[in-house]
């Protein structure tokens, strides 16, 4: 095999291997998996194992990494074993018992290290400790990229205690800032921040004065305050008021303030879209990224939310999402949504900084509360609880997306449409013969990771209103959800605790296809029937040893398990997992919806290779097939090399 | 646990994450920063109708800098009208000044409450004495208000680097500033802002208004039982855990780092540095410059404006002891109970500043791990609380101990205390159930295992009685008042916040207020309406109304009377000034009874002291206040000094050597005319 083949950014180092069956055994019928022992948590076992080792750092020097904390767990140990290294940074861990044990050195400014693990943050490799055996660990600490620099203003002074976040995009998928992690820190008196222990990967620096200077306000050159104080002067009195083009909520002094600050990217742009994307290496520090947060317009976005029958709106709630990372952007009062007079479904956010917008408008037919004119933050406008027995509420749904840069947009118009109604009913498959109480069982819908989110000219929105409300399925397995709104939904559930040890999901078929893999699609408000879900005590495993051509345990490689249909492959599937084996090459895989797979070993894999489209088509490559059965043990052991 | 895929974890948080207006959602109107007032200000009254909103009058000034008298552009000037309070409130008006430091607020209406307030990189919202806004103005029809000079003081910062015993830098540990503040007559230490150092190991906390400061790097040891698992350390309780699995969450419990210390005990680490040899050695909490006493510690004199460099703390490890033992009390009262070892001279400070914890075991035993030597108070406290001072920079807050979080914070502003000093109280103490119970203990920790600890725990007391209204709410008025509570008479914050529950099934005209502990107690109306005041608190015929309740030898009282009034007194005025012009000089008024024993033990939100800035005309005002002789005081605010604060019995003595001296009855009013006194501020 050659690297060729793997595009020059993965080959180096997650070099693929060719793969040779060493035995595999289906053990049908003997492997009947069911409901997992609970473990006592509180049994302390002691033993006679140890495993001591050093704790250094990853570049080159390797020096000692002092008052590093490490820490084993796992099955068999009860609880976890912390130790503090010493000032060559050596720690030693005894009278341990047999058994498999995952090992992590920690230290604030570093990176999290795993034994064995391929980089910083990635999987480690599991410990296999016999009885009475000892065991020399290396542990590898990477320091953290720094991010730094400076936050002014348009005078070049210095802005104090805002809020600077970085958000690694590595993570995210392209142009949203969806699922992106961030990190916040706040400038000092100097205006000075610096983030610091992140990972290496492709960052954005943005700066949220939101909560810092949370009004719009005024702003007057030094002509313009000339002027203004001659006029005084000369008529003694205050001059009449002048018409504001772009009235924005009136303040104590009636004025119409259109200035303000908004969330601002390095190198100093409101839009996320023209934040640079930088990539830090581990451990670097990138220092002078200074910006400047300047006051820009403020907008007006007003317009009406209105029946498609007549019927007037009953309880309305809005929700506005910016493009551009998950953030608390918009905890603070801005922008603020007022009801505007006695006008019927009229509303008006004021303050809103530039970008671009999606406003979502969910109705109900409840009773709406005493108007007030107010403004609230909330979260719980976002998730629906689930609807309780005789809970005959409706929902109506509206929703457009907006772009906005200091222009007021006055006359938007949305419409409020029903949702669709999916019906079905749960099955029970169960070699016992029994059957959970479907009645404690709930069913609903989630927009899919990032599908809530759509994209509008090449751009996407980050996040997305949730608006389906799950229901409860009835004792004899049917079930109807209403209101379903547009949008892309995958299937959702809970199964109460004590059910969920022995019953799981299995699938959710609707035409042939199933809602727990691939969305579905929601245009309009038709009825959608004859979806089948189906719950199930059975339980899988994979299990098996990953062995060296010399029939050696490979512990240092990472295994990925995947759908041999390449419909179903996609990051974040439920039938897409990865594993690391244990010193002792075996490998242990649960719970995979039964079907064909393919199993491939790399060197390493980094969330990046999912983002990448091809991934999966270069691993089914070299992939060897494996069969999951319902309920079944599959027992698969491979030889590198093969 | 299957449910989904952790797919649904993360884009709940993404939900969580979105802002969502609620449109029918009664909420507060946009809370800008707004400058502190004085204390003692009257309750806010709502209007009948909204107020104007544009008018003929204009405010134009200038931003200065209060020490060197630079203009300052590009600051926020912000205008309030504080007139008008409540939902008709208006957002305040906000305009950056323009290079040369000049504002304008044109089109107003009139108003005898124009706030202003500035804020500017590298200066104080908060003015430097925190009594005094930086402008308050009347204005009329027509008016304009020229030249109004705003000074606003540079904030201070103290910083430094944190190192270990190797001069290695320490990373991400917590420091935190403390500081003195008088409550009572009494002074107790207050908790100041709270940061983290950085990779470097250096920490800088701005926003510093003039004061003394001490630098402390906190350091708990916190123990928990042998058993203790994963998800008890997380503080998942069986009942968050049923909550869990009924939602679907998923997330893993993540896995605690903890060194096994004893069969029965282990140290849970991650909060705080841990040196090796843990938990026979330790970082003891530690001051700046490196000692582990606050008696040690080198205090910084703060100035305005000054930026102190070079506070560093030097940690060394210290050997430690465990001490271990036994707590008595109910089985409800033990269950998750967790105890904190407090050196002694900090005890008037809330979770994170204990030199250790230790969750009490299902038996009643306990070992806390990890203790330096040195003289400790052990608590099982019914009551956690401190005082804090204001900040500026958004402060962290310390992690709780294992199990508990460190959220579930209140906090409100003492008025017997410096202005933006705040009384924070931490919801639920360390004891789990409801049963009430405390305990507390000296203890001293040398060079050997404490092995025959015992804390016995004792109930809480009550005091209960009876209400009476002299007068009658007005026509479509609420209720005058909605309870009766307790506060510490001498500001003791251990004592915490009593919060009695609301009445069940008694009388209506009943009080109850349970949960007291060991101490001094005042009563205090709860949800007083404007106009009606305490006039009296009798038990057995004796008067209590300026009297604590002693609660230390474990009594209850029951049939307290309180009686309420609506026939307040009222106390108004002008100060009298020298050279006309002179009333732009802001200047504050104190009231204070002439009965010198009531300048101490008068609680945090005292009835018969009171604070008010003139106005601008020297016109003041104290309403709803209980009959009695006080003493009326006008001070002067002498720009650039460092303020000292009025609430002492010292600058109470030395105010009443030129205060006028009147007397009011109930119902009655009085008008006086201080003149303006060297006070030294």
């Amino acid at each position: 095999m050659s690297d060729r083949g793997f595009g020059g950014r993965r080959a180096a180092r997650a070099l693929m291997l060719a793969l040779g069956i060493v035995g595999a055994w289906d053990l049908a019928g003997a492997g009947h998996l069911g409901a997992r022992q609970v473990r006592d948590a509180r049994v302390r076992p002691a033993g006679t194992g140890t495993i001591g080792g050093r704790v250094l750092t990853a570049d080159a020097e390797a020096r000692p990494v002092r008052r590093a904390v490490v820490t084993l767990s796992g099955e068999g140990l009860g609880q976890s074993r912390s130790v503090v290294t010493g000032d060559d940074g050596r720690f030693e861990l005894e009278r341990l018992p047999a058994g498999r044990f995952s090992l992590i050195a920690t230290k604030p400014g570093y990176l999290d290290g795993s034994f064995g693990a391929r980089r910083p943050g990635g999987d480690g490799t599991t410990i296999a400790l016999e009885a009475g055996g000892r065991l020399e660990a290396t542990l590898r600490l990477t320091h953290g990229a720094v991010l730094a620099g400076v936050v002014r203003d348009e005078r070049g002074r210095p802005v104090r205690n805002i809020a600077v976040m970085a958000v690694s995009v590595t993570t995210a998928s392209a142009g949203t800032g969806a699922g992106a992690a961030t990190t916040e820190v706040r400038t000092n008196d100097r205006g000075e921040y610096r983030v610091y222990g992140l990972p290496p990967g492709r960052y954005v620096i943005g700066a949220n004065p939101m909560d810092q200077r949370s009004d719009a306000f005024d702003r007057r050159e030094e002509a313009e305050m000339d002027a203004l104080l001659a006029a005084l002067r000369q008529r003694g009195t205050a001059p009449a008021p002048a018409a504001a083009p772009n009235a924005g909520e009136p303040t104590a002094a009636g004025e119409t303030a259109t200035w303000g600050f908004p969330l601002t990217f390095y190198p100093g742009t409101p839009a996320y879209g023209q934040a640079e994307r930088f990539r830090v290496a581990a451990g670097e520090t990138r220092a002078g990224l200074d910006f400047i947060v300047a006051p820009v317009r403020m907008a007006v976005i007003a317009g009406t939310v209105t029946s498609g029958d007549g019927r007037p709106p009953g309880r309305v709630q809005m929700s506005m999402i910016i493009d551009g990372p998950t953030t608390s952007v918009f905890t603070g009062s801005r922008p603020a949504l007022s009801r505007a007079g006695d006008d019927e479904g009229a509303f008006r956010y004021t303050n809103v900084p530039p970008g671009r917008y999606r406003i979502v408008v969910r109705e109900s037919d409840e009773a709406p509360t005493t108007p007030s004119m107010g403004i609230g933050a909330s979260t719980g406008g976002g998730i629906l609880p689930a609807r309780q027995a005789g809970d005959a509420t409706r929902y109506r749904f509206a929703m457009t997306d907006v772009d906005v840069n200091g222009q007021p947009v006055t006359t938007l118009a949305l419409v409020l449409q029903p949702g669709a109604t999916v019906a079905g009913h749960v099955e029970v498959t169960s070699d016992s013969g029994r059957r959970p109480d479907l009645s404690r069982v709930l069913v609903g819908f989630r927009p899919e990771a990032g599908g809530g989110s759509s994209s509008v000219n090449g751009t996407m929105f980050g996040g997305a209103i949730s608006v389906v409300r799950p229901v409860a399925v009835q004792a004899d397995g049917a079930f109807a959800i209403p209101d379903v709104g547009p949008g892309d939904y995958l299937l959702s559930h809970t199964i109460p605790g004590d059910l969920a040890t022995e019953w799981r999901l299995q699938s959710a078929m609707l035409d042939g296809v199933d809602l727990l893999d691939v969305p579905l699609t929601v245009r309009d408000g038709g009825p959608i029937a004859g979806l089948v879900v189906t719950i199930t005590d059975r339980h899988t495993e994979l299990a098996g040893s990953l062995q060296t051509p010399a029939g050696e345990a490979a512990p240092e490689y990472v295994i990925v398990v995947f759908p041999r249909d390449p419909a179903l492959r996609r990051a974040g599937s439920r039938r897409v997992a990865t594993t690391r084996p244990g010193t002792d090459g075996g490998f242990d895989v649960r719970d995979l919806p039964p079907g064909d797979y393919l199993l491939a070993a790399l060197t390493d894999v980094t969330p990046d290779d999912f983002d990448d489209p091809t991934f999966f088509d270069q691993l089914a490559a070299a992939a060897i097939p494996i069969a999951i059965r319902d309920g079944e043990r599959t027992v698969q052991d491979v030889r590198i090399g093969g | 646990m299957g449910s989904d895929r952790p797919g649904v974890a993360m884009h709940a948080h993404h939900v969580m994450a979105l802002v969502t207006v609620l449109w029918l959602a009664a909420a507060g109107a946009s809370a800008a920063r707004q400058v502190a007032v004085a204390p003692g200000r009257a309750p806010s009254q709502p209007l009948a109708q909204a107020p104007a909103t544009t008018g003929t009058g204009a405010i134009t000034g200038t931003v200065v800098d209060q020490t060197t008298g630079l203009e300052i552009g590009g600051a926020l000037v912000t205008l309030l009208d504080r007139s008008v309070t409540g939902p008709l409130a208006r957002r305040p008006a906000s305009t950056l000044t323009d290079r040369r430091g000049r504002f304008a607020f044109v089109d107003l209406p009139a108003s005898n409450a124009w706030t202003l307030g500035v804020a500017a990189a590298g200066y104080l919202d908060h003015p430097a004495d925190p009594d005094v806004p930086p402008g308050r103005l009347g204005l009329a029809d027509g008016q304009w208000r020229a030249d109004v000079r705003l000074e606003i003081t540079p904030a201070g910062s103290i910083g430094g680097v944190v190192t270990d015993e190797a001069g290695d830098p320490v990373v991400g540990a917590w420091v935190r500033l403390l500081t003195r503040v008088p409550v009572a007559g009494t002074s107790y230490l207050a908790g100041g802002p709270i940061t983290r150092t950085d990779d470097r190991g250096a920490y800088f906390i701005g926003g510093l208004q003039p004061g003394t400061y001490y630098v402390v790097m906190p350091s708990v040891q916190a123990a928990v039982p042998g058993d203790a698992d994963a998800a008890a350390i997380a503080g998942i309780t069986p009942a968050i855990a049923a909550q869990r699995s009924s939602r679907g969450i998923t997330t893993p419990i993540p896995v605690e780092h903890a060194v096994d210390a004893d069969p029965r005990a282990r140290l849970i680490l991650g909060d705080y540095p841990v040196p090796p040899g843990a938990p026979r050695t330790a970082y003891p909490i530690t001051f700046h410059p490196g000692g582990s006493t606050i008696e040690s510690a080198t205090a910084i004199a703060l100035g305005a404006g000054e930026q102190r460099d070079g506070a560093d703390l030097r940690l060394a490890p210290v050997p430690t002891v465990s001490i271990s033992g036994r707590v008595d009390g109910p089985a409800e009262a033990l269950a998750g109970l967790t105890l904190r070892l407090l050196p002694e001279s900090l005890t008037a400070l809330g979770p994170g500043s204990e030199a250790a914890t230790a969750r009490v075991a299902a038996d009643g035993t306990f070992v806390l791990l990890g203790v330096p030597a040195g003289r400790y108070v052990l608590t099982a406290p019914a009551a956690l609380a401190e005082y804090q001072t204001y900040s500026m920079i958004r402060s962290l807050r310390l992690p709780g101990p294992p199990g508990r979080s460190s959220g579930g914070y209140s906090s409100r502003s003492v008025t017997s205390a410096p202005a933006g000093t705040q009384f924070t109280t931490w919801s639920g103490g360390y004891l789990a159930g409801d049963a009430c119970a405390w305990g507390r203990t000296t203890i001293d920790a040398g060079a050997t295992d404490v092995t025959d600890a015992r804390l016995v725990l004792r109930p809480c007391m009550t005091i209960s009685g009876r209400v009476t209204m002299e007068g009658a709410p007005g026509p479509g008025e609420p209720p005058p008042v909605l309870g009766v509570t307790a506060q510490a008479a001498d500001g003791d914050p251990s004592l915490g916040q009593p919060n009695p529950p609301p009445r069940g099934d008694g009388p209506a005209d009943a009080f109850e207020i349970p949960g007291l502990l060991p101490g001094q107690y005042l009563l205090q109306a709860r949800g007083l309406a404007r106009g009606w005041v305490v006039k009296s608190i009798v038990h057995q015929g004796r008067d209590y109304t300026d009297t604590p309740f002693d609660t230390t030898g474990g009594d209850d009282y029951a049939g307290v009377q309180v009686t309420f009034t609506n026939r307040t007194a009222e106390i108004d005025g002008r100060v009298q000034t020298g050279a006309p012009g002179a009333a732009a000089t802001p200047t504050v008024v104190v009231l204070f009874p002439v009965d010198r024993r009531l300048w101490t033990n008068y609680g945090r939100e005292p009835a018969r002291l009171r604070s008010a800035l003139a106005g601008s005309d020297g016109s003041f005002s104290f309403a709803s206040l209980q009959a009695g002789e006080y003493f009326v005081a006008a001070v002067a605010v002498v720009a650039g000094s460092t303020p000292a604060p009025w609430q002492t019995p010292g600058w109470l003595a030395n105010a009443a050597a030129n205060a006028e001296r009147v007397t009011v009855d109930w119902g009655g009013h009085a008008t006086v005319s201080p003149r303006v006194a060297e006070v030294r501020r």
